[in-house]
């Protein structure tokens, strides 16, 4: 599927958020570190200026005890004033040291201290020390050196106040720098910290938006798909969820496809479940109401599912006459059951338009041969004579249908091959059905059981069981054969088993048997159910 | 013998033909199919003994008619050998006996 060309990666906007929220950061903490450099930078420099200001309260206090000193050693000649005169030269001498070693707030204070240093030296060499000198040569100064001097220390204090002044005011820049600065570096940082935070939330709301919403989204469409509701999947911007929108996608239409497929299957196997039970009741189409003096009775199991290649078909030719064929095709399941369905349409077809048996098995033999994906068979037809018992019959390599009596059994054999690949004609035979006989027409399943002592259950079990029941009615019969067969057989049913019973009611029957059991069913199941655990 | 053949079947190689022992149902004939398609051995006659087979049912009856048309399509003959009593049975229920060739007695090749 294509995805719209306006999609982007969402690596891509990730990345680009990312970046902007960095750049922003790295923008708010440059500003912050240039006002907080700013900010110690003029609180440096307003401290370098409040120590300037001490020295140079030290350099006009030590003026002070110079000139003092030699004032009072002038006047007194008192040696001590001297020790004042030696203090102040010491603490002036100290205060430059301190005022050499700081970094001035600019080159004019630098010139400034300069000026005034040279300021005192002169007062101190050109006036204080010529003054020391004489008075202690036991001379009066002259009042030029007097006035020298006195105009000298005025030059000195008159820079003393004007560095003093520019170092007020430096102090005072200094302050107010620093407070600007102070407001700017927090200002920066509230930037700074503004701005990520208020970043931080617009890449939670683009994360939501971008990948959680449409995430959620799909999550619910994804659900909706799993339980098969029809929805419409809903299309992301970001490529990779695209990419994920596209998989549902698919995943729908793979869904509805299969949904639809198993739909059809359905629908198939509910036609085919029809079919086969049409087949199924063709295949054995149940004997209605048996003619007065006559019962019959007939059973189809088939191996596999509900269709079988076996086949019974009876019914009236005409009010005196009721036909019987049984049909065995090789195999078993659908195919066969198609072959049974058409080979019983031809027998009924010959036999209603006047054949004799051995004939309608000829006509199916010609039409079997003319099919080269007919399979063979093996059938039993019969005509039989409602009124005297005259049974007419053709058996094609069928197992021997027997008729039973009180007192003898009568196989009826085959007259002719089974129906397969070969030119071959079928006998058309005659058997008198006497009140109270039995016929019983079988497939081959009823007899090739194996039992647990892998022996067969074979025609002569059958000959002993079906003997035991002379005198039961049709239903009985058949189902206790059923049964019998059931209780040999080990494993499941290989094989389709076919019965059908057809008496012929009358006064030589002898009751010698219980009547109908109607829980058989319960007991043949209970058999199969015991025989499966054992298996 | 192929190791997959039905545990109750045994297929021994002889001039001209096969020997089975043993049961053929449904399941073998799945396996002796092929063993008979084509007929083995190049002979005009082809043999299979069936003197030891205790068990035969449609679909083995049906492999052997298959086989027994095959030879016919190629201008040779199958002939089933010595057809134990449950063969001969199945022979004679089915209507075979005129059908097919069947020696009962047994000629050492």
């Amino acid at each position: 599927m294509a995805r719209s060309s306006h999609t982007f990666g969402l690596r891509h906007r990730l990345a680009s958020a990312a970046a902007t929220f960095v750049t922003l950061l790295m923008v708010g903490a440059v500003l912050s570190i240039v006002m907080i450099n700013g900010w110690s930078s003029a609180l440096e420099r307003r401290r370098t200026s409040r120590a300037a200001l001490v020295e140079i309260n030290a350099l006009q206090t030590g003026y002070g005890e110079q000139g003092s000193g030699v004032q009072g050693f002038v006047l007194t000649a008192d040696r001590r004033y001297l020790d004042t005169f030696d203090e102040g030269i010491r603490r002036v001498g100290s205060a430059y040291q301190s005022l050499s070693r700081m970094t001035m707030p600019g080159e004019r204070f630098d010139r400034s201290i300069e000026t005034l240093r040279a300021a005192g030296d002169e007062w101190l060499i050109a006036a204080l020390r010529p003054l020391v000198a004489s008075t202690q040569a036991g001379e009066l100064p002259s009042s030029e050196v007097i006035e020298a001097g006195r105009l000298r220390y005025e030059v000195l204090r008159h820079q003393l106040d004007s560095t003093r002044s520019q170092l007020d005011a430096a102090v005072q820049h200094a302050e107010s720098r620093s407070h600007r600065f102070e407001q700017l570096a927090v200002t920066a940082l509230l930037f700074a910290f503004g701005s990520g935070l208020v970043f931080a939330v617009v890449i939670l709301v683009l994360i939501r938006r971008w990948m959680l919403d449409p995430l959620r989204e799909l999550t619910i469409a994804t659900v909706a798909v799993a339980h098969g509701e029809p929805t419409a999947i809903p299309r992301p911007l970001a490529e990779e969820l695209s990419i994920v929108a596209d998989a549902v996608d698919f995943l729908q239409r793979s869904k509805s496809e299969e949904r639809d497929n198993a739909l059809r299957a359905m629908q198939g196997l509910e036609q085919t479940a029809i079919l086969a039970l049409r087949v199924r009741s063709e295949l054995a189409n149940e004997i209605g109401t048996p003619p007065p003096g006559w019962d019959a009775h007939c059973s189809l199991r088939s191996a596999e599912g509900v269709v079988a290649g076996d086949c019974i078909d009876t019914g009236l030719l005409d009010s005196s006459t009721m036909f019987v064929v049984v049909l065995d095709v090789t195999g078993h399941g659908a195919t066969a059951a198609l072959h049974a369905l058409r080979a019983k349409s031809l027998a009924r077809m010959g036999l209603k338009s006047g054949l004799q048996p051995g004939e309608a098995i000829e006509l199916v033999s010609r039409h079997q041969r003319a099919d080269e994906h007919s399979q063979y068979l093996t059938a039993f037809v019969a005509l039989v004579d409602l009124v005297n018992g005259v049974c007419r019959y053709a058996n094609a390599g069928h197992p021997p249908a027997l008729l039973v009596g009180p007192d003898s059994t009568t196989a009826l054999s085959a007259t002719g091959p089974l129906v397969g690949p070969f030119d071959a004609s079928w006998r058309t035979e005659s058997v008198q059905i006497a009140l109270g006989e039995t016929l019983l027409v079988h497939s081959d399943g009823l007899t090739e059981v194996r039992g647990p002592a892998d022996d067969w259950f074979g025609e002569d079990r059958l000959r002993s069981a079906l003997q035991a029941l002379v005198g039961a009615d049709a239903a009985t019969i058949v189902a206790r054969l059923e049964e019998t067969v059931r209780a040999h057989r080990v494993g499941p049913q290989s094989d389709d088993v076919t019965l059908l019973v057809l008496q012929r009611q009358g006064s030589a029957a002898v009751l010698n048997v219980l009547p109908p059991d109607p829980a058989h069913e319960t007991r043949l199941r209970q058999v199969d159910e015991q025989r499966d655990r054992k298996g | 013998m192929p190791d997959d053949l039905a545990r109750s079947l045994a297929v021994t190689e002889m001039d001209d033909g096969l020997a089975f022992s043993g049961e053929i149902d449904c399941d073998s004939v799945r396996v002796l199919g092929p063993m008979l398609d084509p007929l083995p051995g190049d002979a005009a006659e082809v043999r299979l003994d069936l003197a030891a087979v205790t068990f035969i049912d449609s679909s083995g009856l049906r492999l052997l008619i298959q086989a027994h048309q095959r030879a016919e399509t190629s201008g040779r003959s199958l002939v089933l050998e010595r057809p134990s009593p449950s063969v001969a049975r199945l022979l004679d229920i089915s209507g075979l006996r005129d059908h097919l060739i069947i020696r009962d007695d047994f000629v050492d090749g």
